[in-house]
């Protein structure tokens, strides 16, 4: 039988029906509205151009093409592409929902032999999309019939990878008639091949009306919403927090707390059980890097019981020998709370674990939540800013929790995030910029407001100088930083080695201090000599400090540094700060460093973080970059190119 | 709240033509006879009388060079799914030696037509050469060269769209050359410099040089995933200037008018020659129904 033909085309209909039927749909339903923004920067601020329907995703999709679904985790986006998918495959569309979730470490080789962008979108429908559907089989549906792919938590996979997945589908969508895609995605930016093509959609936080009549019905009164805060109404109108509460009958106010009731209530897991399935949680992770992971694997760990509490709950789902959780924010609840437990185990590999390498900053808001008092909330922040200030500034901005005590921090570890994510505004380096910026929009305009308005670094730290310390617990070390980042604090040479080995927060601010001033050779010779410092985070201070010093002699250093060191963190901020160097520097200088990249580009090549950076790093502010900084980085994107390319 | 969504497919043309420089546009437009864009978008149509669909549709790609026009080819397609697809202005051409053929010998505002694609910056420079590099893209329409080219270049009415008189004030019409054409991402100016004369020698059978066929070929490679999809594409240039002569640059501003419109004039005329093709193709199909 030819595909074509109508039974064929209603057979594959029926299978992909078949398999949206066991699409997990919560209930009951909530009635979703979709905000349109014309860019990243009103979707952060919460200000769409447009509200319309749900239902009109998928008018998006096919008229336009393509559509990006970004939002917080727990947002409903799952939920949506499930409903919709449902929907149109009813009225007669060809959907699949390509679940990212599945997406495993054993994928990446093979994916990464895949060059075409028709190859990769086969790979995806035909290994992660539900249903039997490839490209052939799209490719040969009659020419009305309209097709979508929904492609589902586009975060779970690296972002190298995730860029190449909206490569591919910009591309495939571009030549294929009929045929839309749906990508969701967290809140972060994507660069798109063709920015102009996609359009920006999120899901709005359910209305008021819905919330109380919900209420109502489940608990009896909406009094929880009516008289709740500003904060408080706003986590009601989250939807993951607002069906769990509903299933639950919590009274939660956190959304850890609130997770912890599902697994404590509804699951019955006691309190030994809840850590051995921590723990399985956080290995699952660790050792899987990945939110689907073997389920004998994690009954070994997480014990008989705890396993089948779990799998009878529904809150971990099993498919043949593998297993995920019914939502991912629920395995990182599990994943932060076996790390956040143990101060032992708030290292880099232990953060790396729960955040994919820091693509995924929700499991740092759920640790952060879990800490019951400020002065070890306090401590955690500290630790992640040593690790990523942006997933400290994720962790707080997300995990605040301002009607209880849980993920509360002090006022001056809020001032020194947003004061640390200020002043990377100004940063030589594009994507940084817009990073801090992104980050800074995600809190509050209350407190991030000033810190966003700012126009140059002076009032940043105007801003701070204005702070006084509020609580006994930062008196001391708050004044510290107070000087050290604003330039008030003087220091001998001498000093600078314990300096940048100081705890996390001042360490990094020196870092930060020293590259608002020339080098002088001395502090320049002083800093190169603690490289070899047997800790990683103080060799990724050090090459941070080095970054605005145009000197031959920096640059040999962290050309070996590149080669040699052991840490990945520190070979990304060198990779950073010899691209810095080389936009300063002289053309002599520029030329040496550009030239170095491209002989070294084969070796380079192998370190994948470093390359990510290097192409972000090469994007300088058009305005600071000298005049044959085009030709200079061409240089170099052509040399890994085409490296690339023949490899 | 409603909300307009920017329609990817805008209709099915039947040409597609793709300009580069605003001069290029400016004649693309008049000769044409397309004066006005679809409402938001950067296309000019001329609209056919038969199907109320556009057929030719002129744009203008965003930037010189081979990546703006790959973008602006695969815009073209996806709102249009254009049959043909002319990519039409001027190109400095490669100055024949004086004991060449007269037929070989190109002159100033004389039209080529592509008959191969070579991308000259895919190369490896190693040990003072450079090695060319292979990577996929399409290559010009034999099917409209042997079919439209040849006879089109041989009736002397191509002419009568250029707009323009010629600089040298000679009484005489371009010719039509076809051959090899190099896309590079550089203008080449310089007669004598090294770089420019080993890719002479290393591209020897390339009559003109210019920056955006390469991507315009790329993107049609791309987009030939389907059977039901099987764009023709030609490249037409006018040559402004010649890359290997001492008055390059000064050519190139006395002849690129004139080499936009006589490259514009030719389009026209294969575009003419098609739509006969199309009436009776149209008319063959209502019979065969």
């Amino acid at each position: 039988m030819r595909p074509t033909d109508g039974t064929a085309l209603l057979d594959l209909r029926e299978s992909l029906l078949r398999a949206a039927s066991t699409f997990p749909l919560p209930t009951p339903e909530f009635t979703y509205r979709i905000g349109w923004f014309a860019s990243y920067e009103q979707l952060f601020a919460g200000q769409p151009d447009a509200e319309t329907e749900a239902s009109t995703l998928a008018e998006g999709a096919l008229v336009a093409g393509r559509v990006i679904l970004s939002g917080r985790g727990g947002g409903a986006k799952s939920v949506a592409l499930r409903r919709l998918a449902r929907s149109r495959l009813e009225h007669g569309d060809i959907v699949t929902i390509i679940d990212m979730k599945r997406w495993s470490r054993s994928d990446v080789d093979e994916w990464n032999l895949l060059l075409s962008a028709t190859e990769r979108v086969d790979f995806l429908l035909s290994r992660l999309g539900s249903g039997e559907l490839s490209v052939r089989r799209l490719a040969a549906l009659p020419p009305h019939v309209q097709r979508l792919i929904l492609v589902d938590g586009l975060n779970e996979v690296p972002a190298t990878a995730g860029q190449q997945v909206l490569e591919a589908l910009e591309q495939f969508i571009r030549y294929s008639p009929n045929t839309g895609t749906i990508v969701a995605d967290r809140l972060v930016r994507r660069s798109f091949p063709d920015v102009e093509r996609w359009h920006l959609a999120s899901i709005l936080p359910i209305d008021d009306e819905q919330v109380r009549r919900l209420l109502q019905e489940k608990v009896g009164n909406s009094a929880r919403f009516d008289t709740g805060d500003r904060d408080a109404r706003a986590m009601l109108t989250n939807p993951y927090f607002l069906d769990a509460l509903l299933g639950a009958g919590s009274e939660a106010t956190s959304l850890a707390a609130l997770i912890r009731d599902l697994f404590v209530n509804h699951a019955g897991l006691d309190s030994t059980e809840l850590i051995s399935a921590s723990k399985a949680a956080f290995l699952a992770y660790r050792e899987f890097a990945s939110r689907t992971f073997p389920f004998e694997a994690f009954l070994a760990s997480a014990g008989t019981s705890a396993a089948e509490k779990l799998t009878s709950s529904g809150r971990l789902l099993v498919d043949g020998d593998r297993a995920t959780f019914d939502h991912h924010l629920n395995h990182d609840f599990l994943a932060a709370a076996f790390v956040v437990a143990d101060s032992k185990r708030w290292s880099n590999d232990f953060l790396d674990a729960i955040t994919f390498s820091a693509s995924s900053f929700d499991a740092l808001a759920l640790a952060l939540q879990q800490i019951q008092d400020v002065a070890t909330a306090d401590a955690f922040v500290r630790r992640i800013y040593d690790w990523n200030i942006y997933g400290a500034a994720y962790a707080l901005s997300e995990g605040r929790t301002p009607d209880s005590p849980q993920g509360r921090v002090t006022t001056e570890m809020e001032i020194v995030m947003l004061a640390m994510l200020a002043i990377r505004r100004w940063d030589l380096i594009t994507a940084t910029a817009t990073r801090a910026r992104d980050a800074l929009s995600l809190f509050p305009s209350s407190s991030a407001g000033p810190f966003l308005s700012a126009t140059e670094i002076g009032d940043v730290v105007r801003l701070v100088d204005a702070t006084p310390p509020t609580s006994d617990l930062a008196t001391g070390w708050f004044n510290e930083w107070k000087l050290l980042f604003s330039g008030k604090s003087l220091f001998e040479p001498g000093e600078a080695a314990q300096l940048i080995a100081a705890d996390d927060i001042i360490g990094w601010t020196f870092a930060n201090a020293v590259r608002r001033n020339p080098l002088e050779q001395s502090l320049r010779d002083n800093l190169i000599s603690k490289l070899k410092s047997p800790n990683s985070t103080v060799r990724w201070r050090i090459v941070h400090a080095l970054g605005l010093d145009p000197d031959p002699k920096t640059a040999e250093t962290l050309e070996k540094t590149l080669l040699s060191d052991i840490d990945k963190w520190v070979r990304y901020g060198a990779i950073r700060a010899l691209v810095e160097i080389a936009a300063l520097g002289s053309s002599e200088l520029r030329s040496s460093v550009m030239r170095w990249i491209r002989d070294h580009a084969g070796e380079l090549l192998a370190q994948d973080r470093v390359v990510r950076e290097l192409k972000a790093a090469v994007a300088i502010e058009p305005n600071r970059a000298p005049a044959d900084w085009l030709t200079q980085a061409m240089s170099v994107v052509e040399a890994f190119y085409e490296l690339d390319t023949i490899n | 709240m409603s909300f307009q969504f920017e329609r990817r497919r805008l209709g099915q043309a039947r040409i597609g033509i793709i300009t580069i420089t605003h001069e290029e546009f400016d004649h693309a437009r008049r000769i044409f006879g397309v004066s006005a864009a679809l409402h938001g978008t950067p296309y000019f149509l001329a609209p056919s009388e038969d199907t109320g669909q556009p057929h030719v549709v002129v744009c203008q790609a965003s930037s010189r060079s081979n990546l703006p026009a790959s973008q602006t080819a695969s815009r073209l397609i996806e709102a249009w799914r254009p049959e043909y697809i002319f990519l039409a202005g001027t190109a400095g051409g490669v100055q024949q030696k004086e004991d060449a053929k007269k037929s070989e010998q190109l002159n100033l505002g004389d039209v080529i037509i592509a008959d191969y694609i070579d991308y000259v910056e895919y190369a490896k420079l190693t040990d003072n050469k450079i090695i060319p590099r292979k990577i996929a893209y399409d290559h010009p329409s034999m099917h409209l060269r042997m079919n439209f080219v040849t006879s089109v270049s041989t009736e002397k009415r191509w002419h009568e769209h250029i707009e323009r008189a010629r600089p040298d004030q000679k009484n005489i019409h371009p010719s039509i050359h076809v051959g090899n054409v190099a896309a590079g991402e550089k203008i080449f100016a310089d007669y004598a410099g090294e770089h420019q004369i080993k890719l002479l020698e290393l591209f020897d059978k390339v009559i003109a040089f210019e920056m955006e066929s390469y991507g315009v070929a790329s993107a049609i490679c791309e987009a030939r995933c389907s059977v039901d999809y099987n764009p023709q594409f030609l490249t037409i240039r006018g040559i402004s200037d010649f890359v290997n002569a001492k008055t390059s640059n000064a050519d190139r501003d006395a002849w690129t008018d004139y080499a936009a419109s006589a490259a514009l004039s030719f389009a026209r005329a294969i575009t003419d020659a098609l739509q006969v093709h199309f009436s009776e193709r149209d008319a063959f199909s209502r019979l065969e129904k």
